[in-house]
């Protein structure tokens, strides 16, 4: 879970001072590696569902992660750093689709609404409820709800005005809703959707 | 448009994160708009957040390190390379200025008529070059000065491409 008490920016970056000099080796292998064991499986999980494509996961975890060594940020605490690791995955996943605008990914977003008797039957068809959204609406309603990120953090995240992303979810959970609730998707427990 | 929100969203999300329903919020969803909307959204992100067998296995930590490490050093070996260059370049500008100011004091004939000759250079500086014994050694130290200053103000590492 992203923070929610976050009060410091995410940019500008705050390096810590051996960092500052570009060291990435300023970040001990069992800090790097405890770091990531936290945060890869949660970073592979946005970028898979927000891409719609296996494929490039593991370059842009692999990218994503040499960038922040790179960067030499630590933050004010993991969460801080994690949130810069999401804001670069989020940016990679920005330069893949205008990269591949026209291709595999905007077929994706090209989809049409599924048909009402096609019923959602969990795993690959829940992928695919999410990729009938565009490409920011999978980042937005990601943050929001798996990552419970807070407004500001997700503003930080995409780099979008923190003003407005809440109309901004509030359209994309409309968009999701109705199309779940077309193809029969019914909340596991949740009586009445 | 979509529903408006309830103050019993949050409730209604925890609960089916964590599939810890009661029978009140059951009936609550029931007929609430909003909330049914929150907890089927939320439902459905619980369920695709806890799958995982379709996604590619993560990449080994130590891997992940090391190839960030190996090519940041290319990238520092590149711009030591390039530092070094510059260095090495200010230092010849400096020893050869220092050189024409020992031959100067040395030779004031010559001297004089290359001043003469440079119109461009200001007299004043000249003159101050060729008037103390120490000149020649303080701009040669002020170049070696520069130059390892401009070595240093060489930024490490480029901001990373986040904006
Ligand atoms: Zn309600």
């Amino acid at each position: 879970m992203l923070s929610k008490s976050l009060t410091a920016p995410i940019l500008p970056a705050a390096p810590c001072p051996a960092a500052a000099a570009g060291r990435a080796d300023a970040c001990p292998e069992e800090e790097f590696r405890a770091f990531y064991d936290r945060t890869a499986p949660q970073l592979r999980a946005y970028l898979a569902r927000c891409s719609g494509n296996s494929s490039v996961v593991a370059d842009l975890i692999q990218e994503s992660y040499f960038r922040l060594l790179r960067s030499g940020f630590r933050g004010q605490g993991e969460e801080h750093r994690k949130n810069y690791l999401f804001r670069i995955a989020t940016n990679l996943l920005t330069d893949l689709f205008r990269r591949r605008r026209g291709a595999e990914s905007t077929q994706m977003e090209a989809r049409p609404v599924m048909a009402p008797d096609d019923r959602l039957n969990l795993r690959a068809d829940l992928s695919a409820a999410l990729g009938t959204l565009s490409p920011r609406d999978r980042q937005l309603l990601w943050l929001a709800y798996v990552e419970e990120a807070s407004h500001r953090d997700i503003a930080r995240i995409t780099g979008l005005r923190e003003s407005s992303i809440r109309s901004m979810i509030f359209r994309a959970r409309a968009r999701l809703a109705g199309r779940l609730r077309e193809a029969g998707f019914r909340p596991a427990q949740g009586g009445k959707a | 448009m979509s529903t408006p929100v309830c103050r019993r969203a949050e409730e209604v999300r925890r609960a089916a994160r964590d599939s810890a329903w009661t029978d009140e919020l059951r009936v609550h969803v029931a007929g609430c708009a909003a909330c049914g909307e929150e907890a089927l959204l939320a439902s459905f992100f619980a369920q695709l957040a806890s799958e995982t067998s379709d996604l590619p296995p993560l990449p080994d930590a130590g891997s992940v390190r090391l190839a960030g490490l190996l090519s940041l050093r290319r990238a520092r070996a590149v711009r030591l390379a390039r530092a070094l260059s510059i260095a090495t370049a200010l230092a010849w500008t400096c020893g050869g200025a220092a050189a024409a100011v020992v031959a100067l004091r040395a030779w004031p004939l010559p001297g004089a008529r290359l001043a003469a000759l440079a119109g461009a250079i200001p007299r004043p500086a000249v003159a101050w070059l060729v008037a103390s014994p120490g000149s020649a050694l303080l701009a040669f130290g002020a170049g070696l000065l520069i130059a390892l200053l401009a070595v240093g103000a060489l930024d490490p590492e480029p901001a990373p491409n986040v904006s």
